[in-house]
């Protein structure tokens, strides 16, 4: 291939400039100043029925429009899951309930026209509630006679298991292989059961709404969301509107993450407008998207796996069990990642059972978070790994280096399991897992370090840890992502993509493809992304589809236009058209003659062989092909306090060719540190009565520049066939391999394993505690480090 | 009650309720780049210089600070001439969803206002009222040792 | 709703008393405090912005801090006084960059939460406040936080105390690095030389809200010679011994915790006072250790 131009390079986001010198303009900013306010009343109860509901005063209050309950807004079911239709979310909400699920569960929502008049009036709605019994453990959850959240008319919309009489929103299982035999197959057997925790994505920009009636009365929603085109059909739905009078439109958006790929506040704006004719908004606090937003899931998982002796694996068993929390969007598909994203990375096992289970509870929502399942898979599955490697006297790299999937090889588990219905076989046809593993091996010192238990200092020791992940990029036969282009006069082009820039630079390394596809710099692109008036299709921001999906659509578009160009030229240069050859921007003849696209284009605007160039492309894709990663934690833990200093995280990832490798690095780095503190200190802290206790950053502790690690990203190509420019999906992955990594290393260092997360010091301290208590009662080996109870 | 300030350079008097804090006030005025993150003081996303020090606008009364000269991130750089912090953060990949930019950059430019040659921990410790989800910081902390040695050049 | 809030600008100290006799009327620092305590009980604020109270004064081994410094100034202040001067420590990690720029000595102290990271140090320091309102004179940072009736309707303007070579450690424990303490410790004696004397040792965030632990003071002796590592480290777990602790649970951490890394942390800082090799350790988040952050 010639040279590469445009992929592959670090070009500059096309909106940093804008955004760093405040000129850009986010939902919030952008809502009409005289838009009427929205603000939301949520129940104080776990699990109730509203038995009386009296907004009389409160609509009375100066200022105060319209109030909206279960008395005044029709029952429609769905599901807020931002996810194709028909979704494998059950379809188990209604905008508002006689019914609460859960504290902070919605009950009504007050329209007025100022934010203090809003105020007023939530504080005047009279609400009576009959407490029903709450349930908070999902294993509790699945118990007869456990109090049922869901039921009535609440279903799912495409075949899967949905038993709310059993508060059991998903189920999935499979299982190849003979499992018993491969256990009776192996010479040891570890069995254990890991914890994570809820998590918040904290995006800086709290989530954001608003809705007007245009000039034509067509309702027009704007709003910070991963999924403008699934909000508009929500929306549609749930208004009794056709989707044709619908519009939504996604500006800049203040980061997601999965937070923002749900569709919460579109229909709620919109009501508003359309029952007041006004515009109206809603801007949420930072309390509200703690409480009343989504979470990542919490989850149990049991990993059993039996291994030779030489440390082949013979059998896996993985039960899950997820937290889904008063309601069931993501529930089957997170779920269902757990498995499919996991599992396949070691695909020599033959015997493999997967067995998942979502539950209701009376907490907060867990919906789409960063990762998807992976990463809750990844935290049981590598500190597995971790130890069957140490059982086998084999050192953890070099035994991920024999045992991980490779390029040309596939694993049952592809087909197994999809989301919701069968999966898609597939070859994997990329993978430099190895190098990965290599590459960051040297870079952390890890022969230097592993099992050397080197002191840091008086009662500090060190340690080093592995993980190693797979993801997918895009969801196969499922997400589908279009384009559409059309060239001005001066060679320029706008191209229109329904993908969605939640801050990751996907309008930048879209048009990079454009860009090298057509032999033009990035500039000369006009980009428009996700107007579901203006743009074509895209399912969203989500399941790292942007790059690999959407790309492939940019390119199939980028290579129709070409096509139209060459004709247009050949046609004005009287020149076959296989003769001639397109170089930076002109097209160029054997005879020496020479268009530029401007001259091109001028001409067939105005004068000759008149047409509009324009092209379109979508793509579906058939297969997944999945970017890898090896991350190395080095940490310090103090054993006289337990305290887990990670000194330094190096993440070696595969994604193919990087588009724009600044931006797959920021990609990395950004879900490395939310990785971070996800292991160390993320956690949602509910009281007796479900109510979460740490709805704020005062409590709920991320990482700032002063508690970042040494990081370091290697970017390590291999080459995707079916990707883009060889390119894959790097948006998720590294969020996975913070947490068992840190847990491996800190094995390493004090021989100690933390099965749930945070991995607070108090944990690590009691733990510690305990092991000594062992060991000085004779059990368990020996383990150096100065440990002191 | 009424206020004067001097934002950006330039003169406004501004009327807001006696417990307004200074980001509403702001916001109201049309000062749309000075953010809400979390109205607790935590993620910077509100800072704003007030008499050249950095301080959370969202922790201010507007009431108290009377007379004062108020600076956002669009004061010090124009996107027709952006400030070299600005241009850093742009160049080093700084920027990605830009919700906490306008924070950081000027939490940068107290930084390097006060101390042009700040060691490793004078740099994280300037910033540690800024949340950055996106970035994790990391391409942040390379963007204010970028912009330091592009502020030393330009003085030399 | 406080929108009727009513701002008065006192320019001389005469005014202040009988403002703060009426009802529903506090005094206005940097302001933080009261927008996390709420405000809903507030009718009026008295800013002491224009009562020239921000001073920084140092004269000989006299320093005098006016109420209305921020701990970013005085922080700074200390840090030219001495590098490893404990205001420098502990004010320089408190809180945020942003929030120390706000949060000024005479708001904190009125305010002393559990997570002060400066009372232990002012305590140590044995300061002295002084008062105009409802009561007024100078009276010791100790008298003040324990009598209410010193706090009702009474505004510190100023903080002093003699400096006098004190120099120790200052501990903070906290999970992130930008976060209130659990608790926080303070050491700090004399030193010439190699002797060190005065020794004074107080913890914050204890249930009590803080204590001084004169048993670690005496345990440890009024005047000895600093001496090399291992023996100070020896030294300094008897002492540490010795200390009665007892901790709330808080943030997340149980009481036994708390109060086992309250133990050890005054171990290290005490090992650290002790040892001749220079006075050891930087406040990380209670990890005792300079790492360049």
């Amino acid at each position: 291939m010639r040279e590469l131009k445009s992929v592959g390079r670090s070009t500059t986001k096309i909106d940093s400039l804008a955004l760093a010198t405040g000129q850009e303009r986010f939902t919030a900013d952008l809502a009409p100043r005289d838009s009427l306010v929205c603000t939301l009343l949520y129940s104080p109860q776990a699990h109730a029925e509203v038995t009386r509901l009296d907004a009389d005063a409160a609509r009375r209050t100066p200022g105060v429009v319209e109030i909206f309950s279960y008395l005044n807004v029709p029952r429609v079911l769905h599901t807020t899951a931002g996810q194709g239709f028909p979704e494998p979310s059950p379809y188990d909400a209604v905008l508002f309930d006689s019914r609460v699920r859960y504290v902070g569960d919605r009950v009504a929502m007050v329209v007025a026209e100022s934010e203090q008049a809003a105020q007023e009036a939530l504080k005047k709605i009279q609400v009576e509630y009959r407490v029903l019994e709450a349930v908070f453990d999902p294993e509790a959850a699945l118990l007869p006679g456990a109090p049922l959240l869901h039921g009535g008319e609440d279903h799912a919309a495409i075949p899967v298991v949905f038993r709310p009489e059993e508060n059991l929103c998903a189920q999935v299982e499979i299982s190849f292989g003979d499992l018993e035999a491969g256990f009776a197959d192996s010479d040891f057997v570890e069995d254990h059961t890991y914890r994570v925790q809820a998590a918040s994505h904290c995006a800086m920009e709290p989530h954001a709404a608003f809705a007007y009636l245009d000039e034509r009365g067509r309702l027009v929603v704007v709003s910070a969301t991963q999924v403008p085109f699934h909000a508009r059909r929500i929306v549609a739905m749930l208004l009794g509107l056709p989707i044709r009078q619908v519009r939504v439109v996604k500006p800049r958006i203040g980061g997601g993450f999965g937070g923002k790929q749900e569709v919460i506040l579109e229909p709620l704006v919109a009501l508003a407008t359309l029952r007041t004719g006004c515009p109206a908004r809603l801007v949420l606090s930072r309390r509200e998207v703690f409480v009343s937003c989504r979470t990542r899931h919490a989850m149990r998982v049991r990993l059993r796996m039996g291994a030779r002796r030489d440390g082949t694996i013979t059998a896996v068993e993985m039960d899950g069990l997820l937290n889904s929390g008063a309601y069931g969007t993501h529930a089957l598909t997170v779920l269902s990642n757990v498995g499919a994203k996991v599992l396949p990375l070691f695909n020599k096992v033959e015997n493999l059972r997967f067995l998942g289970r979502s539950a209701y509870t009376n907490l907060p929502v867990g919906g789409a978070y960063r990762g998807y399942g992976a990463t809750q898979g990844y935290f049981a599955f590598n500190q597995h790994i971790d130890m069957i490697a140490r059982r086998a006297g084999q050192d953890v790299v070099e035994y991920c280096k024999r045992w991980h999937i490779k390029a040309g090889e596939t694993s049952g588990v592809f087909k197994a399991l999809g989301e919701g219905k069968e999966g898609v076989e597939q070859v994997v046809r990329s993978c430099a897992l190895s190098e990965c593993l290599d590459r960051g091996a040297e870079a952390i010192g890890w022969s230097r370090k592993r099992g050397k238990r080197l002191p840091g200092g008086p009662d500090r020791v060190r340690g080093v840890g592995l993980a190693v992940c797979m993801q997918g990029s895009g969801i196969p036969r499922i997400d589908m992502a279009a384009a559409a282009m059309k060239m001005n006069e001066d060679g320029s082009v706008n191209l229109m993509i329904g993908a969605t820039d939640i801050g990751t630079g996907s309008d930048t390394i879209l048009a990079q493809i454009a860009a090298e596809t057509l032999q033009l710099p990035v500039e000369a692109f006009v980009v428009l992304s996700s107007d579901t008036d203006t743009t074509p299709f895209d399912t969203g921001a989500y399941a790292s589809s942007t790059t690999y999906v959407s790309g492939r659509a940019v390119l199939e578009c980028a290579e129709k236009l070409r096509g139209q160009i060459l004709s247009a030229a050949a046609a004005l240069l009287e020149e076959p058209v296989e003769a001639l050859r397109i170089e930076d921007g002109t097209v160029a003849a054997p005879s020496g003659k020479r268009l530029s696209y401007a001259e091109i284009a001028t001409t067939c605007t105005y004068s000759e062989n008149q047409q509009q160039l324009q092209s379109q492309g979508s793509y579906v894709c058939e297969e997944s092909p999945p970017p890898f990663l090896a991350q190395f934690a080095e940490v310090e833990v103090d054993t006289r306090t337990g305290r887990i200093e990670v000194l330094e995280l190096i993440s070696a990832a595969d994604c193919g060719r990087p588009v724009n490798p600044v931006l797959a690095e920021g990609q990395v780095e950004g879900a490395a540190v939310n990785g971070v503190s996800y292991a160390l200190w993320e956690d949602y802290v509910y009281d007796a009565a479900g109510r979460l206790t740490n709805p704020r950053f005062w409590d709920y502790k991320i990482f700032t520049a002063r508690d970042l690690p040494k990081m370091r990203t290697i970017l390590v190509d291999s080459e995707e066939p079916s990707g883009p420019y060889g390119a894959k999906s790097i948006g998720e992955i590294a969020i996975n391999g913070p947490a068992p990594a840190i847990a491996n290393a800190v094995y390493d260092a004090v021989g100690v394993r933390l099965f749930e997360l945070p991995m607070t010091p108090e944990r690590l301290w009691k733990a510690m505690r305990e092991q000594a208590g062992v060991d000085s009662r004779g059990g368990g080996a020996g383990k150096g480090g100065g440990m002191q109870g | 009650m009424e206020a004067r300030f001097r934002i950006n350079g330039q003169e406004r008097t501004l009327s807001f309720p006696g417990d307004a804090v200074l980001l509403d006030v702001l916001r109201e005025a049309g000062y749309l780049e000075v953010k809400e993150g979390c109205r607790e003081g935590a993620c910077g996303s509100c800072l704003v210089l007030l008499d050249g020090v950095l301080v959370n606008s969202c922790q201010v009364l507007a009431g108290s600070v009377d007379g004062r000269a108020v600076t956002t991130v669009r004061g010090i750089g124009t996107f027709q001439v952006p400030h070299p912090i600005q241009a850093a953060f742009v160049e080093a990949g700084a920027v990605h969803c830009g919700f906490c930019t306008p924070g950081l950059v000027l939490a940068a430019y107290a930084l390097l206002e006060a101390n042009p040659h700040p060691e490793e921990a004078e740099i994280t410790r300037a910033l540690d009222g800024n949340l950055c989800r996106c970035t994790g910081s990391v391409k942040v902390m390379e963007a204010v040792r970028l912009a330091a040695r592009r502020l030393e050049d330009r003085h030399a | 709703m406080a929108t009727d809030l009513q701002w008065f600008f006192p320019r001389e100290l005469e005014e202040v008393p009988p403002l703060l006799a009426r009802d529903g009327i506090v005094p206005h620092a940097g302001g933080t405090g009261l927008l996390r305590g709420g405000m809903s009980q507030v009718r009026g604020l008295l800013d002491i912005g224009r009562l020239g109270l921000a001073g920084i004064r140092k004269d000989a081994a006299l320093v005098s801090i006016g109420a209305g410094a921020s701990y970013a100034e005085v922080a700074a202040a200390a840090a030219a006084w001495h590098p490893r001067h404990v205001l420098a420590q502990s004010l320089g990690a408190a809180a945020a960059t942003p929030l120390r720029n706000r949060i000024t000595i005479g708001g904190s102290i009125a305010l002393f939460p559990y997570w002060s990271d400066l009372v232990g140090p002012l305590l140590a320091l044995e300061a002295e406040l002084h008062l105009v309102g409802a009561h007024s004179g100078w009276v010791p940072l100790a008298e003040y936080l324990s009598g209410r009736e010193l706090r009702q309707g009474s505004l510190i303007t100023e903080v002093r105390w003699r400096e006098a070579e004190l120099r120790g450690e200052y501990r903070r424990w906290t999970r992130t690095h930008t976060d209130r303490p659990a608790f926080s410790i303070v050491v700090l004696a004399r030193r010439s030389g190699k002797t060190l004397r005065d020794l004074r040792v107080v913890l914050v965030g204890c249930s009590g809200r803080y204590r001084r632990l004169a048993e670690v003071e005496e345990a440890v002796g009024q005047a000895m010679e600093r001496v090399p590592a291992a023996a100070a480290h020896a030294l300094a777990a008897e002492a540490a011994a010795k200390a009665e602790i007892e901790m709330p649970a808080r943030m997340g951490f149980s009481a036994e915790y708390l109060a086992h890394c309250a133990r050890v942390e005054l171990e290290r800082s005490l090992a650290a006072l002790l040892g001749d090799a220079g006075g050891g350790g930087a406040s990380g988040p209670g990890s005792g250790r300079t790492r360049g952050r």
